[in-house]
């Protein structure tokens, strides 16, 4: 395995805007349903940047963040983070759990449980639809959820990205409900060996 | 003589991921932000006052890298000590420090089949000691991120956790 370089060109993108679309959309209507409240995309956004620059997507790489990681295997590999502020989480959580909204100042047992289930439905779904758009197998590993510095939890993923190159092709969603202040963020890494398993699928249709 | 880093006044340069920064400027506070798995190599001579820190990702280029990066512990070490000693430092005065390094989280998702975070400060030492250089300090794995500082003035370095007070190493 040698580093390469990522180009897409202008066909490829927009499959993969396409794609990504469907895919977050479906990860957003079961955490709607979870959650049992409206919560819709407010951006959605595909594309290649440099790994060194991602934590700054989230807030930074020092910002005190919680995140639910999961990690992809299957036919192809790749990386989900699922990203709050800790104020938005404990808000999430008041919802999930039926508690007075003010009620959660901390991530407790019950609480990462809830987290990390709502990582999976998000990420479940979203491999559900690529699977279905590609006719590939994916699986998503359990969640690890973590409080801590952005950089830190992004660490591992961006670590095994880089040992293949020094930019990523991610996407970038963000989402909350209309009223309430819930909004996340999640990130979708593919490997560069999804994102030629992709592109060989778009070259044969 | 003291020389206190008056922080205020301070300029904050960043080493991102597989990033190298070196300064001889008193008033520059050398950061790697949000370290996880990653170890930020920190070296200071502290007759030229000059610092330098990388800030190391993975643990080997072997077989992979097409270009120098300083991603890999053992292609950083050697760039970092050629890029100090560029700046007026001598190899033989540095002082070195480490922080990073860190498990995150043993659950399931993050097994990391290959513990990076040991295998980073496991060759960052080992590329160390051929380089004859020893480490002055460390502050290395645990399950929580970390931020470090070198200020430029007086080779301090301060290792900031989440939710934990600042060390100084």
């Amino acid at each position: 395995m040698v580093e390469q370089g990522i180009e897409m060109t202008e066909v490829e993108q927009l499959a993969w805007a396409g794609l990504v679309s469907k895919g977050i959309g479906n990860s957003i209507s079961g955490l709607s349903q979870m959650v049992g409240q409206d919560i819709k995309a407010t951006s959605l956004n595909p594309r290649v940047v440099a790994i060194k620059d991602i934590p700054d997507l989230i807030g930074g790489a020092e910002a005190l963040t919680v995140g639910v990681y999961l990690k992809v295997t299957g036919d192809a590999s790749g990386h989900m983070v699922l990203v709050y502020k800790p104020q938005a989480a404990y808000e999430l959580l008041d919802m999930l759990l039926g508690l007075t909204p003010g009620t959660t100042h901390e991530i407790n047992e019950m609480g990462e449980s809830a987290l990390g289930e709502m990582g999976n439905i998000m990420g479940s779904f979203f491999l559900n639809s690529l699977a279905d758009s590609t006719g590939m197998v994916f699986m998503p590993s359990p969640p690890a959820v973590m409080m801590d510095m952005a950089g830190a939890i992004l660490n591992v993923a961006l670590a095994e990205i880089m040992m293949e190159t020094d930019d990523a092709c991610i996407v970038e969603a963000m989402f909350g409900t209309a009223d309430r202040q819930v909004n996340g963020t999640f990130l979708v890494m593919p490997s560069l060996e999804l994102l030629d398993a992709l592109r060989e699928r778009w070259r044969m249709q | 003589m003291t020389i206190q880093a008056v922080e205020t006044q301070d300029k904050t340069i960043v080493a991102g991921l597989g990033e190298i920064k070196v300064s001889k400027d008193p008033s520059v506070v050398l950061t790697c932000l949000g370290l996880g798995s990653c170890v930020a190599v920190c070296a200071y001579d502290p007759v030229a006052k000059v610092g330098g820190m990388a800030h190391v990702v993975l643990p080997s280029s072997e077989g992979r890298a097409v270009k120098p990066s300083a991603k890999y512990a053992d292609m950083a070490i050697p760039m970092l000590i050629a890029e100090t000693q560029r700046h007026g430092a001598l190899k033989t005065r540095l002082v070195v420090k480490l922080a990073g390094g860190a498990e995150l989280s043993k659950a399931a998702g993050m097994d990391n089949a290959f513990k990076i975070g040991e295998k980073n400060q496991a060759a960052v030492k080992e590329v160390l000691s051929k380089e004859n250089i020893k480490v002055a300090a460390e502050e290395l794995g645990g399950n929580k991120g970390r931020t470090a500082r070198m200020f430029v003035a007086s080779g301090r370095v301060s290792v900031a956790s989440a939710g934990s007070e600042t060390k100084e190493l």
